[in-house]
């Protein structure tokens, strides 16, 4: 095991847990559940309460997540939507509302971030005031208590009665820049799980989506980290917990294979809040957008018909794509969500459940190992597996990408993306394995044919994807690959290039600094002597030259520097070769 | 755990050499002192003197049945020099693990050798020549290129080779045809981002003590004890280690520096996780836990001129209120006269100027800082250590323990976040002395009691 820890603070400093519960302890004897609208109307005191009834009674709930800026605007269109639905024989029982980034720090760091278009609250009357509009429960997860706020947010948001909250995920993924307060984060978001532990029908949210979920390569893996964030915020912290999906799911048996998943795990039958939309599959085709919220809506309607979880069936505007929809897109939406529904009934008793249970029952054999790895590897990193704190740092420190080349479950294969095969890859990595198998078959035989050559793969960018494309056709070819990473900087690769003796740099760019980062380059092999090094560009090859608002395409600028632009996965193997050859023009 | 009651700690310094007798029952320490060093004619005098000094508090049959242990930085410490590919990956790496064995660096090459280089480490003192360089199975050609360079140099000393295994068989035929001594380490930086630098430590160590050790007058003394452990400045970091880290029972103080300066060179260690600043992307070959530089031109007398360079002429008039010509004058007579201590007024000032600046710069060459770049989605990199957590500093050396200004010197490594934004170094810090000179037995009691050498160096940190 060779984990690199990047580490943004020292977790062994962090207070005993003893300390943390007993502050858990002092702040919920001063804090209470408020009253919503929803919770008047329908007799209950928190949301899942509400559920738990409805699940009884087989019905289904139904959820919108809405981000207008202003709150006069959104008030008006939150009671426009639940009138309207009302009038037409439909309904809606939650609403998620989309918090604004700088409500995930304390106040007085909010003026280093440039404020976002969501919604900013400054008093506790102003967080009340969500739940009074209609009798439509608020769900609050976008910044709320996986970031360095987390407390008060917890707190302020019990108070108004919002009694779903999250997002685990978001202590992983979600980032502030400028504001380094990771130890406030991982302190505070203990303290927010905790306190929500304190208070029966409460629920800690987790869109994985939004996490880790959207990094993992393979659903087992993911399967094994659901198990890891229960085991943190059920185990260690007391609360009760529930986990979101959907936005990468594309496959409509897939939705229902993880639902199933999570609820063999539940063993505190918490309810679901919401099963995300599908948007792998929206465009700016809006018949086509049906098709795609039909397809979903229909699954996740078929899952709570077969064995209710709670989780919400989310109607995603047809327009979610290209605007921000308006309250008759949302209504419209729903309309079409109650038609799948009424069907799913109909569907149901047809389903073949014997395969989706074996399914589910294969991601959670093999989560169950993923998950049995993490530990003992945390354990031989020297974290206290007793500190939810330590583990959360830890496991953020470590990352997606060698969690999984360290701890995953597939099959060890050079080839494969991270050098392991999924079990069950994410409907994402399909995507990407249906293009390795088209680039591998476009390039031929290409085995051994740069055995004893030597590569840098590199991005200018966070995404690493098109780099991994090319780092797994390299390695099948036979070459020595080093990957350095992502967010290369020029220093990084002469160093490398020292090092390795590589003639060839391949790196893949998608954030519009194209030319500027090949000039710097090409500047710097001439000053090291390294004139004979072939830079190879792949990906978005575009700037923002002379100004201008919009990027403008700069291969042929690239090329006039002596970069090659062929942008094209089968001619890379051919052009290395040609490179070491001396046959490269 | 040792099966006697008391450990006799002894270490061969170039000035002094110095004694420690550890009561590991009790966890304490029994005896300190130190006698002129004698390493130049005859180690055992020296030796023999702490042994008798020893004798006299604990008794001639506990004194028998003692463990005896002692490290040395007798006859110019242990001199390396270090080859490598790139100055940030190989050559860093290189450094650090010489380092991390206790070593001064005389000399860093870095690229394809050239024969000015040969020529500058052929002019050098050195003791032990690191020669590293590429990942495994990256490209052999720079390495075999400098494996005949060094080959064909008139250089006597061992070369202690740690770069790509797949030159290794070639580097050995070549410096062996060389008549060179050669020995095969496992890559000090295997992958990108990986440093792998036990093995290398492990070996220059071994190098010195059962090579070099002799050369230095040691070997008589060797019979004398039960081990001769390591060099003092491995000591002294191991000692740090454990003071920072604690032990199962007891905790340590968390992330520290220490600060040594001697007459010759500035060492500085420090104890704390690499983090990024402020989300800074992390270049470079990756920051080990424990850290030590040594700025060889940073020395209170065999180095004070070019330490004085570094300050500058101006700063050092405004900082002692004396002439130039005056300020000249005493650099002068501390380079030739390095035993001297300070006997007037003069003097004083000019020393505790130089102790300020040399805690001052070393310590910015020590630590990491952030440079500020225009990338989507970086925003600043970050090269080197970032020290801004450290909360503890401690002094040793003499010219910070027997003087008066240790604690100004010492807050010269605080940075002013307004005026040095980018220097990676606290801003507020708790601050000691090293009273009774133990660090270097607090390392290698270690080996033998972890508890009791954390004891024995908490109790003699004094705060100032």
């Amino acid at each position: 095991m060779n984990i690199i820890m990047n580490k943004r603070f020292e977790y062994k400093d962090l207070p005993d847990m003893r300390e943390i519960h007993n502050q858990i302890e002092k702040i919920a004897a001063q804090t209470t559940i408020g009253e919503t609208l929803f919770f008047r109307h329908h007799g209950v005191k928190s949301e899942a309460e509400f559920k738990r009834k409805a699940m009884k009674e087989g019905f289904i709930s139904k959820h919108s997540h809405i981000g207008w800026n202003s709150w006069d605007e959104t008030a008006r269109n939150v009671e426009y939507i639940y009138r309207e639905l009302e009038r037409r024989g439909s309904y809606i029982t939650r609403m998620g509302f989309i918090f604004d980034w700088v409500m995930g720090v304390p106040e007085e760091y909010r003026s280093k971030l440039q404020p976002g278009t969501g919604l900013i609250f400054k008093t506790p009357e102003e967080w009340k005031a969500i739940g009074q509009i209609a009798p439509i429960q608020p769900h609050m997860s976008d910044h709320m208590i996986g970031c360095p706020n987390a407390l008060e947010n917890a707190r302020l948001a019990l108070e108004a009665g919002v009694t779903s909250l999250g997002n685990v995920s978001h202590y992983f993924t979600y980032e502030y820049p400028g504001i380094e307060m990771e130890r406030e984060r991982t302190v505070n978001s203990l303290l927010a799980f905790g306190l929500m532990g304190k208070f029966d029908g409460t629920i800690v949210h987790s869109n994985l989506d939004d996490g880790y979920g959207n990094q993992f390569h393979d659903l087992a893996n993911l399967t094994g980290w659901t198990m890891i964030e229960r085991y943190l915020v059920e185990e260690l912290l007391g609360a009760s917990m529930t986990f979101s999906y959907g936005n990468l799911f594309s496959d409509p048996i897939s939705r229902i294979v993880f639902n199933m998943v999570c609820d063999a795990t539940n063993v505190k039958n918490t309810p679901g809040t919401m099963t995300f939309g599908n948007t792998i599959d929206y465009g700016l085709d809006f018949s086509k957008n049906y098709g795609a919220l039909s397809s979903f809506s229909l699954a996740d309607a078929i899952c709570q018909r077969h064995k209710p979880t709670g989780h919400a069936v989310a109607s995603v505007p047809v327009s979610e794509a290209c605007r921000i929809p308006t309250a008759d897109e949302i209504i419209d939406g729903h309309l079409c969500v109650d038609m799948m529904i009424e069907k799913a009934t109909l569907y149901e008793p047809y389903v073949n459940w014997t395969a989706v249970e074996a399914e589910r029952d294969i991601l959670l054999a093999c989560g169950r190992v993923f998950f049995e790895r993490v530990m003992n590897g945390l354990d031989d990193l020297g974290v206290d597996l007793t500190h939810p704190g330590e583990i959360f740092a830890a496991l953020k420190a470590i990352g997606p990408e060698q969690l999984e080349t360290n701890f995953g479950v597939g099959k060890k294969e050079k080839t494969a993306l991270r050098g392991r095969e999924p079990v069950r890859p994410t409907d994402i990595i399909k995507t990407l394995q249906t293009k390795q198998k088209k680039m591998f078959l476009s390039a031929g035989k290409v085995e051994g044919e740069l055995a004893g050559k030597i590569a840098l793969v590199a991005s200018t960018d966070i995404h690493d994807y098109g780099k991994e494309l090319v780092k797994s056709l390299c390695n099948k070819a036979g070459a020595e690959v080093f990957d350095l990473g992502t967010y290369v900087t020029v220093e990084e690769i002469i160093e490398n290039l020292l090092e390795t003796e590589s003639k060839v740099v391949i790196v893949s760019t998608y954030n519009g600094i194209a030319l500027s980062f090949a000039k710097d380059l090409m500047a710097a092999l001439k000053e090291n002597d390294m004139e004979d090094v072939v830079l190879i560009m792949g990906g978005l090859l575009n700037e923002n030259l002379d100004g201008s608002q919009l990027a403008v395409d700069v291969t042929e600028e690239l090329k006039a520097l002596g970069v090659n632009c062929d942008n094209q996965m089968e001619t890379i193997v051919p052009t290395i070769k040609k490179i070491y050859e001396g046959t490269y023009q | 755990m040792s099966s006697s009651r008391y450990v006799v700690l002894t270490d061969f310094g170039s000035t002094y050499t110095k004694v420690v007798v550890v009561d590991l029952e009790e966890r304490r320490m029994v005896m300190t002192n130190r006698f002129p060093s004698t390493v130049s004619y005859d180690a055992r005098i020296g030796l023999q003197q702490c042994f008798d000094a020893a004798r006299a508090v604990i008794g001639e049959e506990c004194f028998q049945k003692s463990l005896k242990l002692s490290s040395s930085s007798a006859a110019g410490g242990l001199r390396m020099g270090v080859v490598g590919l790139s100055e940030t990956l190989s050559a860093q790496a290189g450094k650090s693990a010489a380092f991390g064995a206790g070593a001064k660096i005389l000399c860093t090459c870095s690229g394809r050798l050239k024969t000015e280089d040969i020529t500058q480490l052929e002019s050098l003192p050195l003791e032990i020549l690191l020669f590293c360089g590429g990942y495994e199975n990256s490209g052999t050609k720079a390495l075999l290129h400098n494996a005949k360079m060094l080959a064909e140099s008139s250089l006597h000393v061992p070369i202690i080779y740690a770069g790509n295994s797949a030159a290794a068989i070639h580097v050995r035929r070549l410096l062996t045809q060389g008549k060179k001594e050669c020995y095969i380490a496992r890559n000090i930086i295997p992958n990108v981002g990986q440093i792998d630098k036990t093995q290398v430590e492990e070996i220059i160590r071994e190098v010195f003590l059962h090579r070099i050790i002799n050369m230095k007058g040691l070997d008589k003394v060797t019979g004398l004890l039960d081990r001769m452990v390591m060099p003092t400045p491995a000591a002294v970091l191991s000692g740090g280690e454990l003071l920072s880290r604690g032990t199962h029972s007891q905790p340590g103080l968390g992330d520290l520096m220490i600060v040594d300066v001697g007459g010759a060179t500035t060492d500085i260690h420090s104890y704390a996780e690499q983090m990024p600043y402020d989300g800074a992307k992390l270049v470079g070959v990756p920051e080990p836990y424990v850290k030590r530089t040594v700025e060889g031109d940073l020395g209170m007398r065999e180095s004070s001129n070019s330490l004085c360079e570094e300050i500058g002429i101006h700063r050092m008039m405004a900082e002692t209120a004396l002439p130039q010509e005056k300020i000249q004058e005493v650099i002068s007579h501390w380079i030739t006269q390095n035993r001297d201590l300070a006997c007037d007024e003069s003097q004083e000032r000019v020393d505790k100027a130089l102790t300020a600046g040399a805690v001052r710069i070393s310590a910015r060459r020590h630590a990491g800082r952030i440079q500020h770049i225009s990338s989507a989605g970086v925003k600043s990199i970050q090269h080197g250590k970032n020290l801004t957590s450290v909360r503890t500093i401690i002094g040793t050396g003499g010219p910070l323990v027997f003087s008066k200004n240790g604690g100004t010197a010492l807050r010269q490594i605080l940075r002013d976040r307004n005026q040095e934004p980018d220097i990676l170094l606290p801003e507020d810090a708790h601050f000691y002395l090293d009273g009774d000179y133990v660090f270097f037995a607090g390392g290698l009691l270690r080996e033998v009691d972890e508890d009791a050498a954390l004891s024995i160096m908490k109790n003699s940190l004094k705060q100032i």
